[in-house]
């Protein structure tokens, strides 16, 4: 299948007076993926996000959401959007605020109650369509807030961290309510601080740092390169021999205990090697344990782990 | 999109605000204060109608008696226009800024609506509000006072209620257009500066009439170019009342000055028309 960008910006930029708030952004971000975007805090993510759903205007360079230019608000008819805050006018109840959602989107009249049964299905509130939202703990509004954003079927969220207020189990559902919307076919924006979750279920990656994209790739591309293996042994193999074998895949002994060995590999691709050539070697391999380059160890060499 | 569209994004932006104007406290108190005010100026109107016709004064001519009941029903209507004032700004300097501060905004934003249609949906939920209540304001007093007085209106009184109903609305469009740029606070400080300013103007161009110093007028001019809220007023009285009623007892603020031509009417739609356009204009261009 032909995968096509839904969103597509060039060089996007914005000041604030003098300050930076993102420059020079290009970014693609592909129909049905669940795109992640990473940042420390003050990089520029809510500036780009609010860009995308016309909340700022950009200072210069340009961008596409669904093929339409930036800032046409008919586009927005397609887009849903979970902003950072998730506020929204408390003294209505979910199916009154949702209805007032329908008709900004321009939604069929008697379509409404059925839609809004389906979203706040999706989120667990069912039980709570009566309920003034004032009554919400946080963790329900952020809930809340997730309905209003697939109100209609978008071909595209944004979510701006929408797992802050949920416990374990409310960040588990979610992450099975994203999978379950990318099944349909619906493109996820999403921008959090979560680094384990964001790996966890996003197809891409982006990072922004200081304004600027730092990094940019599936999580594979961006995963891949140098890997560690630590390979338990039965009895000890001579050091000169470890030396050898680890030479012979292209990597280094990086650490050796008489019964354990911590190697240096260029890729993933060359850990079986590795496990041959020692059983070649007459070692007997008791475990192999692969440690992979992380999204968190990848984040922090970007940011130079300037920011916490 | 289709005008369709654009109409019910708006209505439903103006339902939304209307149902949240008439559920907040700044109405309710305002509801209670006008209750109040009702209560005693039928009590007055009462002792003033026994007064003139049984009691100490019931040898007043007819012609008193009707200056008497004219006097009472202009007495009335000014805490009734102030009370609808008041309740214009308090009700509507957060209508934007609040929800900038809360981020209630950003949701109703993403969605598929302009700014603009955002900014009128608001002006036309508020304004609903304020005519109903200016209405109900007027109907009252204008009610109790022909009911306990018998007070003689000019023909032209539905066209005085109309405006009376619409006197709110450059104070509400002030607010709307504060709204898109200033904090709630420095918004309500300046709109009520504002009726300030219309009502002292008002004042000082009444009493320039009646000594003949042209520099008073004038301030009072300038005053409700800024504010069109006291010539609308008392343009509102011109219509209800008979005038000669009311000159006759001289020196009363607000109605001893030339009545205000249909111009200033005029003006003042256009005031409201066009800070309505640059609240919306002024809201497009933010960055929020």
């Amino acid at each position: 299948m032909q995968l096509e960008s839904v969103i597509r910006t060039q060089d996007l930029t914005k000041y604030y007076g003098r300050s930076v708030g993102c420059e020079g952004i290009c970014l693609r971000v592909k129909r049905g993926h669940i795109f992640g975007f990473l940042g420390p805090n003050g990089a520029g993510k809510s500036t780009f996000i609010k860009m995308m759903v016309g909340l700022h205007a950009p200072t210069s360079g340009s961008g596409e959401l669904l093929g339409r230019p930036l800032g046409d608000f008919r586009v927005r008819r397609r887009v849903g959007f979970l902003p950072e805050s998730f506020r929204y006018q408390e003294w209505l109840t979910p199916r009154e605020l949702l209805r007032f959602h329908g008709d900004l989107l321009g939604m069929e009249r008697s379509a409404i109650p059925e839609a809004t049964t389906r979203a706040l299905g999706e989120v667990g509130l069912s039980d709570h369509a009566g309920v003034k939202l004032r009554q919400f703990s946080k963790g329900m509004l952020q809930r809340f807030g997730l309905a209003c954003a697939l109100l209609g079927d978008p071909d595209l969220l944004f979510l701006d961290e929408p797992t802050s207020a949920l416990d374990p189990l409310g960040r588990a559902d979610v992450r099975r309510l994203l999978l379950g919307v990318r099944e349909r076919g619906t493109t996820v924006f999403l921008n959090s601080h979560l680094l384990g979750e964001v790996e966890r279920i996003c197809d891409e990656v982006a990072v922004i740092d200081h304004g600027h994209l730092v990094a940019n790739g599936t999580l594979g591309e961006l995963l891949a390169g140098p890997c560690e293996a630590e390979v338990g042994l039965a009895e000890p193999l001579p050091a000169q021999s470890a030396e050898h074998v680890a030479a012979a895949v292209g990597g280094r002994v990086l650490e050796s205990a008489p019964t354990a060995l911590l190697v240096g590999l260029p890729d993933e691709e060359a850990v079986p090697a590795l496990v041959d050539a020692l059983v070649a070697q007459g070692a007997r391999v008791t475990r192999v344990d692969r440690r992979r380059r992380t999204l968190e160890n990848l984040f922090l060499e970007v940011t130079d782990g300037r920011h916490e | 999109m289709s005008s369709g569209g654009v109409i019910r994004r708006v209505l439903a932006v103006a339902g939304l605000t209307f149902r949240e104007a008439i559920r907040r406290r700044v109405v309710l108190a305002a509801l209670l204060m006008s209750a109040g005010f009702l209560l005693l100026y039928g009590f007055g109107l009462y002792l003033g109608a026994h007064s003139v016709w049984t009691g100490a004064q019931a040898g007043f001519s007819e012609l008193m008696r009707r200056a008497v009941a004219a006097q009472m029903l202009y007495l009335g209507l000014f805490p009734a226009s102030l009370l609808v004032a008041l309740t214009a700004v308090f009700a509507s300097v957060g209508t934007i800024s609040s929800e900038l501060d809360s981020g209630v905004i950003y949701g109703t934003l993403a969605r598929p609506i302009r700014r603009s249609e955002l900014v009128l949906g608001k002006f036309v939920g508020l304004a609903a509000m304020l005519v109903v209540y200016a209405a109900l304001m007027g109907g009252a007093v204008v009610g109790l006072a022909r009911w306990q007085m018998a007070t003689p209106l000019l023909p032209t009184w539905p066209a005085a209620v109309a405006l009376l109903v619409f006197e709110p609305l450059p104070l509400l469009a002030l607010a709307v257009l504060g709204s898109t740029r200033l904090p709630t606070l420095a918004n309500g400080v300046m709109c009520t500066a504002a009726y300030g300013v219309a009502f002292i103007g008002g004042l000082i161009e009444s009493i320039g009439g009646l000594i003949g110093n042209a520099t008073m007028r004038n301030i009072g001019i300038v005053s409700s170019l800024l504010m069109p809220l006291d010539s609308v007023h008392r343009k509102a009285l011109s219509l209800l009342l008979p005038a000669g009623l009311l000159v006759e007892q001289g020196g009363i603020p607000g109605m001893g000055g030339s009545t205000p031509s249909v111009w200033a009417i005029v003006y003042a739609v256009v005031y409201v028309a066009i800070l309505v356009a640059l609240a919306m204009r002024v809201l497009a261009r933010r960055d929020l």
